[in-house]
């Protein structure tokens, strides 16, 4: 058995280097809002910069269109490099379902500089920890360091963004890899109903491939497929780095730039997508979808909580949650009461572009009597919208969300994740004080109010049947 | 309400306190006075200099171990692991996992729970304690902890709510089977306990529990209260919680006494009983084995040793199982080993799957590994790198409560004295425990999948497990969708 892998030529070059020797100047104080609107709005124009502070935020898009935030936060030893390219399932080609899931895996395969497995090498040796996903409409990797190996991170990231390597022999194993993966995922079939819901509630065509991809089509995929996503997607212009750590923003920025700064946008380089900010209004009307084979069986209540971080947003979230989450809910209660069921009931929200989708999942019935579940997750819609909130419910609940949002801003890697879903899907700061303040706001009658509108206009009922 | 855990369970007891004694003597003895929690930087000769963590203490009370953090942080933590009341030790489990969702409930009212540590009271049949974490503002740590303990000691429910919670667990028995995957891990964890996952289940659909909620209560002050348990609270120096936890503890006799773990003795019965191969023939999309490691018999304090072991063995990107079963022949996206520190026995268990195809080059490549890491051990730059790893990611975890506290609990040293020991750990040392766990015998292999051939399976396993002969006990899942479950089931010596 060879040792851990590792190139000889292969030296990290930023061994014995400190961010401490970095120069500190760049500050600039405007309002973090406006910051982030021009950040976003200047992201394509070559030659521009603009940076930005209040306090603790910088911002700066280099001159390769690469948008760059930096938090510093003086309690945690830790850093965290969160990069986003904006390529996800949607941009899979059609019959390649799995192409961008694929490349997100040989992002990890080496480059001219870094042999194959050893970016996980390096950060796992300094303790960090490591992680890549692929969602419908974007591709996320992080590094979690100590705050002394930022560099470290920065340079891994910019090096397989410049320059990733693809061999034949490393993409026919991560191919392999990725079938095994796409055929163990359990979630894909979930995924794929919340497409179909997402594409109804915010009345738009979906294609309902899953991220991780279809076994069949990922075994066609060649290694061209997957260099053109690379090329077109995979570079500065269409992506963002959010660096959460205990140094100065500006020390943070600036060793960014180092190494990403050279980076060029190819011609084919271009975001395929507006990336508009969600409207605060989202449309009221629930959907439900019949899901009547697969590992899925079940009911989802699907609805859309609009533009987040607002007092609706945490309405609908608090309401969610008093609605369908576990046997405390209003829904498992009523449905238990109703009749000998006891199924599960579970309530999940995950943001995407342009909102975020609540979905409620009542399962453990068999297929012939689903449709009459669906009728009492109705009823039980109505029953709830004229039903008084319980205050001590509401009270709880809301001390629970608040534990959440806190502990979730505790460590680095926390608030690299709620700052990157802030940012790049909702084009809007996040501030923990504030969350809290307006879910401290939420009264049983907002909730109230979020049942009410919800009833306002029949569900719309869409079956799926997965033979 | 109101009332001290420790005292509670102090009156229930003639007790005594020991303060464990490392390095000198007082009230309370520091086991690491850290203002500053020297961890390596990389080979960069810079020290990590941790603000949070100002110091430790562990304090003893009869069977019963309190770790205190004392961090700058402004949100209170602890973990609570109640022993010996788990599933796996009692005579009926599920009345432990009732009782154990009745108790969750209970504090999950209190608005605090972190239920990542309770949630899927079904898939923690094979463990032998209960743990409860939660977490809120220290400013007001002082009034949710006595609202914590109260709502476990004596949880209060009422007959309606006991019912749903009840016929919750009850269906959640029931229906675990339709998760071969998870059915075929829980199968594994097992290994370690005398519970026989099959037959409860069995149990549950054939005639549901008549347990009432009178006797359920019963049950958890008979348990709950047993002053055996694991606390580790890492909060504020100035928090209510610690002054109440010194102040009490402080209020005892302090002759030192022997700390005796109350545990059920789980892997000698799980020997005896229970057959050393399962095979679960389910309709998967995938195939999957799980090889549980002959139970280890290791103090605590050795720890450190296993962790670095789990590591090079299959706990991360650049362990061996990693890097030659999935990166470089690509035949399972999800292979991994791991290893809780924290039960008895302490389980370690190879886990992986892959399509039917590939199924035996898996098993043939994760034998070949195993068995080459238990002869020959890691090589020196591995083992070395393995430890500085370790080192670096303690460093990272004291920022993160819930794994700090877990550490703590899994006897894992957050001080000097982790470098000091990981120092002792050589190449044969790993060797060693990989062999006592894996080769020769082994706790149990599952297999999950249709037309699996044991015989084959045992023969491409070769020297790893090798102890386990014969003794093949098949399940069949029937189909997924309906969850039917006992279609067939026989055993084969």
């Amino acid at each position: 058995m060879p040792p851990v892998s590792r190139q000889e030529k292969t030296i990290c070059p930023i061994r014995g280097s400190s961010l401490r020797h970095l120069d500190p100047r760049i500050t600039f104080r405007f309002d973090l809002g406006k910051a982030i609107a021009i950040t976003l709005l200047m992201a394509g124009a070559s030659g521009l910069s603009a940076a930005a502070s209040r306090g603790r935020w910088h911002s700066q898009v280099l001159s390769n269109g690469l948008r760059i935030f930096a938090l510093q936060d003086a309690s945690i030893n830790t850093a965290t490099v969160y990069v986003t390219y904006f390529v996800g399932a949607v941009e899979d080609p059609h019959g390649l379902c799995g192409d961008a899931h694929l490349l997100e895996h040989m992002m990890f395969r080496g480059s001219p500089n870094v042999a194959s497995g050893e970016f996980a090498f390096w950060i796992r040796e300094v303790g960090g920890e490591l992680q890549g996903s692929t969602g419908l409409d974007r591709s996320v990797f992080y590094e979690t360091i100590p705050s002394t190996d930022l560099e470290l991170a920065l340079y891994l990231e910019a090096d397989r963004m410049r320059s990733l390597q693809l061999s034949p022999g490393a993409f026919i194993n991560e191919r392999r890899v990725v079938v095994s993966e796409a055929e163990g995922r359990a979630d894909s079939e979930t995924e794929q109903i919340r497409n179909v819901a997402w594409a109804a509630l915010t009345h738009t065509q979906q294609d309902t491939c899953p991220a991780v991809g279809l076994p069949v089509a990922i075994r066609r995929l060649t290694i061209n497929d997957v260099r053109e996503l690379y090329q077109r997607y995979y570079c500065p212009r269409d992506a963002v780095v959010i660096i959460v750590g205990n140094a100065e923003p500006s020390r943070m920025i600036k060793l960014a730039t180092k190494y990403f700064d050279g980076i060029p946008s190819s011609r084919e380089c271009w975001r395929s997508k507006t990336h508009e900010a969600p409207t605060e209004k989202a449309p009221n009307t629930p959907v439900i979808v019949i899901r009547s084979n697969g590992r899925s069986s079940g009911i989802y209540l699907c609805f859309n909580l609009g533009s987040p971080f607002t007092k609706r947003w945490y309405s609908m979230f608090l309401f969610g949650r008093l609605f369908g989450e576990g046997t405390d809910s209003f829904l498992h209660k009523l449905l238990v009461q109703g009749g000998n069921w006891a199924g599960p009931v579970q309530f999940s929200v995950e943001p995407r572009e342009g909102g975020a989708i609540g979905s409620i999942f009542v399962g453990g019935v068999v297929s012939n009597q689903l449709d009459r579940l669906a009728e009492r997750v109705v009823y039980a819609l109505r029953v709830a919208a004229d039903t008084s909130i319980d205050e001590g419910s509401l009270k709880r609940m809301k001390r629970l969300t608040q534990a959440e949002l806190t502990a979730e801003w505790i460590t680095s890697q926390g608030k690299a994740n709620m700052l990157s879903q802030a940012i790049t899907l909702y084009r809007r700061d996040y501030r923990l004080d504030g969350a809290i303040k307006l879910l401290r706001e939420v009264t049983a009658a907002d909730v109230k109010s979020t049942a009410k509108s919800m009833v306002a206009e029949s569900p719309i009922i869409i079956s799926e049947d997965s033979k | 309400m109101g009332i001290n855990i420790t005292r509670l369970l102090a009156k229930s007891l003639t007790v005594s306190i020991l303060f464990l004694s490392v390095g000198g003597l007082g009230e309370h003895v520091v086991l690491a006075q850290s203002g500053t929690l020297e961890l390596r930087c990389h080979k960069c000769s810079q020290l990590i200099q941790e603000p949070v963590i100002r110091k430790s203490r562990i304090l003893s009370l009869a069977n019963s171990e309190i770790t205190l953090v004392e961090t700058s942080r402004l949100r209170t933590t602890i973990q609570l692991d109640i022993l010996g009341a788990g599933p796996a030790c009692a005579d009926d489990p599920l009345k432990a996992i009732i009782a154990a969702a009745v108790v969750r409930r209970s504090v999950d009212k209190s608005g605090l729970i972190d239920d990542g540590a309770t949630a899927d009271l079904v898939d923690r049949v094979a463990e032998p304690d209960v743990t409860i974490v939660a977490s809120g503002p220290s400013s007001s740590s002082g009034r949710w902890f006595s609202e914590l303990e109260g709502s476990i000691l004596t949880p209060t429910i009422g007959q309606s709510e006991f019912d749903t919670i009840r016929r919750n667990v009850v269906t959640s028995v029931a229906r675990a089977p339709t998760r071969p995957l998870r059915y075929g891990s829980l199968l594994a964890d097992t290994a370690y306990t005398p519970v026989d996952v099959s037959t409860l289940i069995r149990t549950v659909r054939n005639s549901a529990s008549a347990d009432s909620r009178v006797s359920i209560l019963k049950w958890i002050r008979q348990h709950y209260r047993v002053p055996s348990f694991r606390m580790a609270v890492s909060a504020p120096s100035n928090s209510s919680i610690i002054r109440q936890v010194v102040g009490i503890v402080q209020s005892f006799d302090h002759t030192p006494q022997v700390v005796v773990e109350s545990r059920c003795e789980l892997h000698d019965q799980s020997r005896r009983v229970l057959p050393s191969h399962f095979h679960l023939t389910a309709n998967t999309p995938q195939d999957a084995i799980f090889i549980a490691g002959s139970p280890l018999l290791m103090n605590r304090r050795e720890s450190p040793l296993l962790m670095v072991a789990n590591r090079l063995l299959g706990s991360g990107p650049e362990s061996r199982l990693r890097r030659t079963v999935r990166d470089q022949r690509g035949l399972s996206y999800d292979v991994r080993s791991t290893i809780d520190l924290q039960a008895s026995g302490i389980p370690w268990v190879i886990t992986a799957s892959s399509s039917r195809k590939d199924f035996l080059a898996l098993v043939g490549e994760i034998a070949s590994q195993v068995q080459q890491l238990g002869k020959q051990g890691p090589t020196s730059q591995e083992l070395s790198w393995a430890k500085e790893s370790l080192l670096n990611e303690r460093a990272m975890n004291s920022e993160n409560p819930s794994h700090e506290l877990y550490g703590l609990l899994s006897g894992i040293p957050q001080d000097e004295t982790l470098r000091i020991t990981l120092e002792t750990i050589t190449c044969s040392d790993i060797a060693n425990v990989v062999s006592e766990a894996f080769l020769s015998h082994c706790g149990r292999i599952v297999v999950v999948g249709s037309e699996i051939d044991f015989k084959l399976i045992d023969k491409l396993l070769g020297p790893i497990c090798s102890g386990n002969e014969g003794n093949v006990e098949w399940i069949g899942l029937g189909e997924l969708t309906n969850g039917r479950f006992d279609s067939e089931r026989r055993r084969q010596d």
